[in-house]
């Protein structure tokens, strides 16, 4: 793809000097380190607050726990990171007339879109990974050392939820002019997601549903009802499909 | 027999109900420079954006460097392309240097060729001092200055310029004038403008665009020599209206004037007869006791080159 690679170089420089890059790793770190901390020391937290209702009392607390609350801090802020990363990459770049300057050189628009969604999902990739190693680090010394492979297949799994509601956020900033439009549309489509996951047979097809899987992987419950497989060649159908409709709307776009 | 850089043939491009471009038909051989002179509207962008690949048309054929710029041969063709879009966007984060780099980046340039190439570029432009400010500081002249680095830096061999004057101060449009002047005769340009004198200073051939349409291509000095001689511009001392009002009126019944205009304290004269003019107008204003401050000749704006057109044309 022609200037693939130089659009990719511009692009991960303007994330970093942007801070867009720092700051999404560090929120994401930090959210890796206080929740470990946070239910390793909840029952003494809440103690702090005074006596409490015995029904409301925290017991005590483990690794399925710390993993619960990892995977539900994950598939949440994960999606947003991406819609956020995402909602101007294309529609900013029109307004500016800065895409019109690049694309006159010669620059294919696949490579021009395909630069952007690699970009931040480098950014994914590596916010996500802090928060799960640095999730890991703490178990280990707050509970027991875990054995790493689980925790890099919830790694993987939570950069693909990610990359589902990117890809449906870069295809919106394609083919409308604004980005809170594309925003909006990222967000309702993961409202609409995790709405339809509450139905527990149609989560297992649904990139919310990854999570669970995810959960079953580290602590080792994966049964013949949890099989992210399915759900993965869901989320790659669904990431793969938005991909298309960026490209195909952004080739018939005029600049 | 020449190659042609450019070839249009009933290009049209509609954006809805709009007809942007309406069949046009252009060539421009290699090594010439071209200008589409045209009123806001008229679709001199339009055209550039299609020269250049970034939209497609609705109907007609086009081949740039010989090839479809849509076509993925007209992806590669673009390494020999440079394009300044009308108003100049670039990355604001990016110095001007960063920004000459990306596009040689962009352009395939060799990284080891690519700084020597740029210091080169920057100086070219006048941007030798301020290549490591960011373009966010930049002024409008500053940045056009960068969009005409960008254009030149890889040494096309078709230049598309949409307005390279616009916001220029007087050295600035001199500075980019001096370098359309150096390209001249080596690189195929295509000017888009609504100025009569940079089409006049800039290209060998005029093509005068309205709604869309050529209504006329011809050599620069001949159709300006056809349509548009160079108007009489008198600026007058504050006086006597009724003096000024009797001018006005003899002027405009003497055979070898074309149309006379008064506005903002100057007499604007254009004739049809410039040795008549050059022996008539000065003493036929004195006469009336008005006292002239100045005299210099202009060349009319591009409506009323138009209207000339559509005069002949009725």
């Amino acid at each position: 793809m022609t200037g693939y690679r130089a659009i990719l170089e511009k692009e991960m420089v303007e994330l970093w000097r942007s801070y867009r890059l720092v700051i999404t790793c560090g929120l994401f770190t930090a959210l890796g380190v206080a929740l470990p901390i946070l239910v390793r020391y909840l029952r003494g937290i809440t103690r702090l607050f005074g006596q409490l209702d015995p029904e409301l009392a925290v017991g005590k607390t483990g690794v399925p726990d710390v993993v619960e609350a990892l995977v539900k801090a994950l598939w949440l802020l994960g999606p947003l990171a991406a819609v956020l990363l995402t909602m101007g990459s294309v529609t900013a770049e029109r307004r500016a007339r800065t895409a019109a300057f690049v694309l006159s050189k010669p620059v294919g628009r696949a490579a021009f879109i395909w630069a952007k969604f690699v970009a931040v999902a480098l950014v994914l990739a590596l916010a996500t990974a802090l928060a799960v190693v640095s999730t890991w680090l703490y178990v280990g010394i707050l509970y027991t050392p875990q054995p790493p492979f689980a925790w890099v297949q919830l790694w993987l799994l939570a950069w693909l939820a990610g990359l589902v509601f990117e890809a449906i956020t870069l295809a919106a900033s394609v083919s409308l002019r604004s980005a809170s439009g594309a925003a909006a549309i990222g967000l309702t489509a993961f409202g609409g997601i995790t709405l339809a996951s509450t139905v527990v047979t149609l989560n297992h097809w649904l990139p919310t549903g990854l999570g669970e899987g995810a959960q079953a992987l580290v602590l080792g419950e994966l049964g013949s009802d949890v099989d992210p497989f399915q759900t993965v060649l869901v989320s790659v159908a669904l990431l793969g499909a938005a991909l298309v409709v960026a490209w195909v709307r952004f080739e018939r776009t005029d600049l | 027999m020449h190659e042609l850089a450019i070839e249009a043939r009933g290009l049209t491009k509609r954006f809805g109900q709009t007809v942007a471009l309406d069949g046009l038909d252009l060539a421009v051989e290699t090594g010439e420079s071209v200008a589409l002179l045209g009123a806001h509207g008229a679709g001199k962008t339009v055209a550039l954006r299609l020269f250049a690949g970034l939209a497609r048309p609705t109907r007609g054929r086009l081949t740039v460097a010989g090839v479809d710029p849509g076509s993925r041969a007209g992806l590669a063709a673009r390494r020999r392309l440079g394009m300044l879009g009308q108003e100049p966007a670039f990355y604001e984060w990016m110095t001007g240097r960063e920004l000459l780099a990306f596009a040689a980046d962009l352009l395939g340039i060799e990284r080891r060729a690519a700084p020597d190439r740029i210091v080169a570029t920057l100086e070219r432009v006048g941007l030798g001092a301020d290549g490591d400010r960011d373009v966010g500081d930049y002024s409008m002249p500053l940045r056009r200055r960068l969009g005409v680095g960008q254009a030149l830096i890889g040494d096309p061999e078709v230049l598309l310029l949409d307005e390279p004057l616009a916001s220029l101060d007087a050295t600035g449009a001199s500075d980019v004038l001096g370098i359309i002047g150096g390209l001249r005769g080596s690189t195929s340009i295509v000017i888009a403008t609504a100025d009569v004198a940079l089409a006049e200073m800039a290209s060998d051939r005029i093509a005068l665009l309205d709604a869309g349409r050529v209504l006329a291509t011809a050599p620069t000095d001949e159709l300006l020599a056809r349509l548009g001689p160079r108007d009489y511009v008198i600026e007058l001392a504050p006086g006597s209206g009724l003096a000024l009002a009797g001018l006005l009126a003899r002027l405009s019944s003497e055979p070898w004037v074309r149309a006379v205009d008064s506005s903002e304290g100057a007499l604007r004269v254009a004739v049809r007869d410039e040795r008549r003019a050059d022996h008539e107008l000065l003493p036929s204003v004195v006469a009336t006791g008005l006292t002239v401050l100045g005299l210099r000749r202009e060349r009319p704006d591009v409506d009323v080159l138009l209207e000339r057109l559509r005069g002949e044309a009725a």
